[in-house]
């Protein structure tokens, strides 16, 4: 049993854990959930783990009174985090590439291959559709946030939520085909021929 | 539009492998509703684009390759960055990357494209990995780790080959068949080696086998080894996921009996498929034609292997169209008219005999295999056929053309007739000799891939059982697995923990140790991260041996401990280590060891990100007082027991433990009164424990082995105790 849950369990008495004693507790996790996430970065990605754990913290401690009843509701929390600083990066850096101030979201791959996309459109993208999913599908924009930003496996899913592995692969399986269909319908993707696999 | 509907549909159409089924269920499960048959086949139809494009590694390879922005390339997995795409194939996608630690080197990365269980392919990859890890041969590819991407798939590291596959190299450099003959002969005794290691391949097929110039000779390297068996579907009752995997390997190479179950192989299959590379070296297309599978079912392509007619290779080449057949020969620098009754005889028996569709009708070993093609090459009889009598004579005479050019057929008639056969004689008897011993090689080989697969499935069986209770048949199951034959995998260790724990309240001391003493062992090469659930299963494995198993269990297991987590910088990790392996006095070389987790002990008791939960504050500081004592520096032993003693005593075992250490640092200095005193104390403290029943888990969630510990302890000190002088 790690430290973490151990406290959280702990913690489950009179006296709940608030943010301030969490941190250095959780910072490892979250270092390592950080790290996980910009693994898949390009090297020149500017946002070191490090910063995003940081921020990260910042946004989900804000509230220093905030208390956390159990490990999925802190993961979830810290994925909702890391997705919220992806998405403001990756806006300041488009509105940096236009020289204007993009208010509203203007994605701007029409007619583009999805394939094509780069890092930052695709969190601009998987963001914005998450929030238009929400209300018909939350259970999908839940295992989206907590792999795509959160940056877990499914394992680690799966022991969260008490259930097998596999459950979680086909929910995973299910929402982001969900996803990108509705990402193709709104770039415009041609449907490409399946002839590469 | 319910997703919930959705999903299940989804997710149940998937698992069909071919489209007219799937088809078929998805009309019949959507009655009527077009919309939602609509929405589920797009679904299904760009499943893999949003795969993709999760991956975040885009298609590569048509014009994004040059762009330089791509976010594929350039991504670290692991230790490895992806510099190029080397090409994809059924099963993945293979990466030319870079391998950035403990050594900076190329290496080929292979991630595993199916929707299929990665823990379970991880899981049969170390059930593996230590053969694989005696693999040593200029003609095989070692397989060097594998892992799992953050996305969740699967992937393998291999050895970077820089060369082309066979087929295309031969036909590119028009190698005529003796030179093609001369390579197949390295790659069978590339395969020869791995079987004598227990490692059966499973795909040998041309895109497995690359070749590269060395210095102007050609080396072939067979690349893939044990992955083709890792990836081998799991034949879960539910086949979603696994479905596409039942029939990993390529039809046109795969042995009748692999496509038949895929679950009883040996290295006889591999000779099939060895078989099935000569044929197509030779005639440019393998026994069953690449044409036959296309567009077909699994179950049809399961037919055609196990039935379809392997027509002898010099035969087939008549069907071939004229200008296809000179393209052929041309390629192998031949005559076209004279290709048939090159292969004719013994190049067609020795395929033949390779792929006999009953495989002990086929070569015993790679070995053989290679042997009869050196023997040909040789231009001496080969096995492949019963030989008759002029069959030996023509090939006698080919040979020693030279010789019978000179001498007359009269004298041969005259003198030869005993000799020759005498001769022939000798020749067969070594041949089978030899034969017999490659058996022998083979049998042992196979054995041992037999004891492999048997011990896993003992393992697997064992948790079957847990599933449904029956911990008395798993335990009995488990009984006769010799912990160094323990499958290396988490779940054995799971099933090891459970059947321990249920010995344990049993009171069956001894039978737990023994569970305790494998759980260590299917732990070994497991999750080799700082992960504290490893090291708590580690501590509490070794407090059991130290208590009821043997005392070299104990020494060995101490020695496992500290290998596997020496070097950890994980505090929590070091304090289970240490309280583990100092339950017993220890020598000095193991007390050096463990110096290094001591001080990360220390480190995690002061400075800006010092632990702050007093409860792991007083497990720390007991460490660090059982390590000085061990040590014999009693002050400072002294003295950490009792700064534990007051940072907090929310934990009897604990204390009582500390209390331990004070008595028997008195001991040592004499205070002999006060320590007897003291002693007596905590004996009736402890006693009074071991009233209730024994529970693995007690009432305020802690172990049994916090207690387990202290009775090792007290009996250390009782007998200190007993020695002194009165």
């Amino acid at each position: 049993m790690d430290a973490l849950t151990r406290m959280l369990q702990s913690a489950s008495g009179s006296d709940s854990l608030v943010s301030a004693e969490l941190l250095p507790l959780v910072y490892d996790e979250l270092r390592s959930l950080a790290k996980k996430r910009m693994a898949k970065q390009a090297p020149g990605e500017t946002l070191q783990a490090t910063a995003l754990v940081h921020e990260a913290w910042l946004k989900i401690s804000g509230d220093e009174e905030r208390s956390w009843s159990d490990r999925a509701h802190f993961f979830r929390a810290a994925a909702q985090a890391m997705r919220h600083i992806l998405v403001d990066r990756a806006r300041a850096k488009a509105s940096l590439k236009r020289g204007e101030n993009v208010e509203v979201l203007d994605i701007q791959v029409h007619g583009l291959e999805v394939a094509d996309t780069t890092l930052d459109e695709r969190v601009l993208l998987v963001d914005e559709m998450m929030s238009r999913l929400e209300k018909e599908d939350p259970e999908s924009v839940r295992v989206i946030s907590l792999k795509f930003f959160g940056g877990l496996t499914n394992k680690e899913i799966a022991a969260m939520d008490g259930v097998a592995e596999r459950t979680v692969e086909r929910h995973w399986a299910y929402a982001k085909t969900r996803l990108y269909q509705m990402i193709r319908a709104e770039t415009g993707t041609e449907t490409g021929d399946e002839s590469v696999h | 539009m319910n997703p919930s509907i959705d999903k299940l549909l989804f997710t149940a159409a998937s698992g069909f492998a071919e489209a007219a089924e799937r088809r078929a269920f998805l009309e019949f499960a959507c009655r009527g509703d077009t919309a939602r048959l609509r929405q589920l086949e797009e679904l299904l139809e760009i499943h893999r684009d949003a795969e993709d494009f999760f991956e975040l590694q885009p298609e590569v390879g048509k014009a994004g390759v040059s762009a330089g922005e791509d976010g594929g390339l350039g991504t670290c997995i692991g230790p490895y960055r992806l510099i190029d795409r080397l090409g994809s194939g059924g099963c993945g996608v293979v990466y030319l990357a870079e391998q950035q630690e403990p050594v900076k080197r190329k290496v080929a990365l292979k991630i595993i494209r199916l929707g299929m269980d990665t823990e379970n392919v991880i899981a049969r990859f170390n059930l593996e990995r230590e053969a694989l890890a005696l693999m040593d041969h200029p003609n095989i590819a070692r397989v060097l780790d594998a892992g799992v991407t953050s996305s969740g798939r699967p992937y393998f590291v291999m050895e970077l080959v820089d060369g082309e596959k066979i087929t295309d190299y031969c036909d590119r450099k028009r190698l005529g068949l003796r030179q093609r003959l001369g390579l197949f002969v390295l790659v069978c005794e590339a395969i020869q080696h791995a079987h004598q290691k227990g490692v059966i391949h499973r795909d040998i097929k041309p895109s497995n086998v690359l070749v590269r110039e060395d210095g102007g000779r050609a080396v072939p390297k067979v690349i893939d080894f044990g992955i083709a068996k890792a990836t081998a579907g799991g034949l879960e009752a539910d086949g979603t996921a696994t479905k596409f995997g039942q029939l990993i390997g390529t039809p046109a190479y795969m042995s009748p009996e692999q496509a038949e179950s895929g679950v009883d192989i040996d290295t006889r299959s591999d000779i099939y498929s060895l078989g099935a590379l000569l044929c197509e070296l030779l005639t440019g297309s393998p026994p069953l034609m690449l044409a036959h599978f296309k567009d077909r079912g699994v179950e049809e392509i399961r037919n055609l292997v196990r039935e379809g007619e392997t027509g002898v290779p010099s035969v087939r080449l008549r069907d071939i169209p004229t200008d296809e057949i000179r393209k052929i020969a041309d390629q192998r620098g031949v005559d076209p008219q004279r290709l048939p009754s090159l292969l004719a005889g013994d190049l067609d028996w020795i395929v033949m005999k390779a792929i006999e569709k009953e495989r002990q009708r086929r070569y015993e070993t790679a070995n053989g295999l290679a042997m009869d093609v050196q023997r040909y090459l040789r231009e001496e009889p080969v096995l492949a056929c019963p030989p008759s009598r002029r069959y030996l004579l023509t090939k006698l005479v080919r040979r020693n053309r030279v010789t019978f050019a000179a001498a007359s057929i009269a004298l041969f008639g005259l003198l030869g007739g005993f000799g020759v056969s005498t001769w022939l004689f000798l020749r067969e008897r070594d041949a089978r000799q030899e034969q017999a011993r490659l058996g022998a090689v083979a049998e042992q080989a196979t054995a041992n891939e037999i004891r492999l697969r048997e011990d896993a499935n003992l393992a697997t069986q064992a948790a079957v059982f847990l599933r449904y209770n029956d911990v008395e048949q798993a335990d009995k199951l488990l009984d006769g697995l010799p912990a160094e034959r323990v499958p290396r995998s988490l779940e054995a260790a799971k099933t090891f923990t459970d059947v321990a724990n249920w010995n344990l309240t049993k009171q069956r001391w001894k039978v737990a140790a023994e569970r305790f003493y494998s759980l260590v062992h299917a732990l070994i090469g497991v999750d080799m991260s700082d992960s504290e659930r490893i090291s708590f299963d580690y501590l509490t494995a070794v407090t059991a041996v130290s208590e009821w198993g043997e005392r070299e269990q104990y020494d060995r297991l101490r020695t496992l401990t500290i290998e596997r987590f020496a070097t950890s910088a994980n505090p929590i990790v070091a304090e289970q280590v240490i309280k583990a392996t100092l339950l017993e006095p220890a020598d000095g070389k193991t007390l050096r060891d463990l110096e290094p987790l001591a001080e990360v002990i220390e480190a995690s008791l002061t400075g800006p990100r010092m632990e702050k939960n007093q409860h792991m504050v007083a497990w720390r500081q007991f460490s660090l007082g059982i390590m000085a004592y061990r040590q014999g520096d009693l002050e400072a032993a002294a003295d950490w027991a009792r700064r534990s003693l007051a940072t907090a005593s929310n934990s009897e075992p604990r204390a009582v433990s500390n209390q331990l250490i004070l008595a028997m640092i008195d001991l040592q200095q004499g205070r002999t009164a006060a320590a007897r005193l003291a002693l007596a104390e905590l004996r009736s403290q402890v006693d009074q424990w071991s009233k209730g029943p024994f529970l693995v888990v007690n009432p305020d969630g802690t172990r049994w082995y916090n207690q387990g510990a202290v009775r090792i302890l007290l009996r250390e000190a009782e007998a200190m105790l007993a020695k002194q002088p009165d």
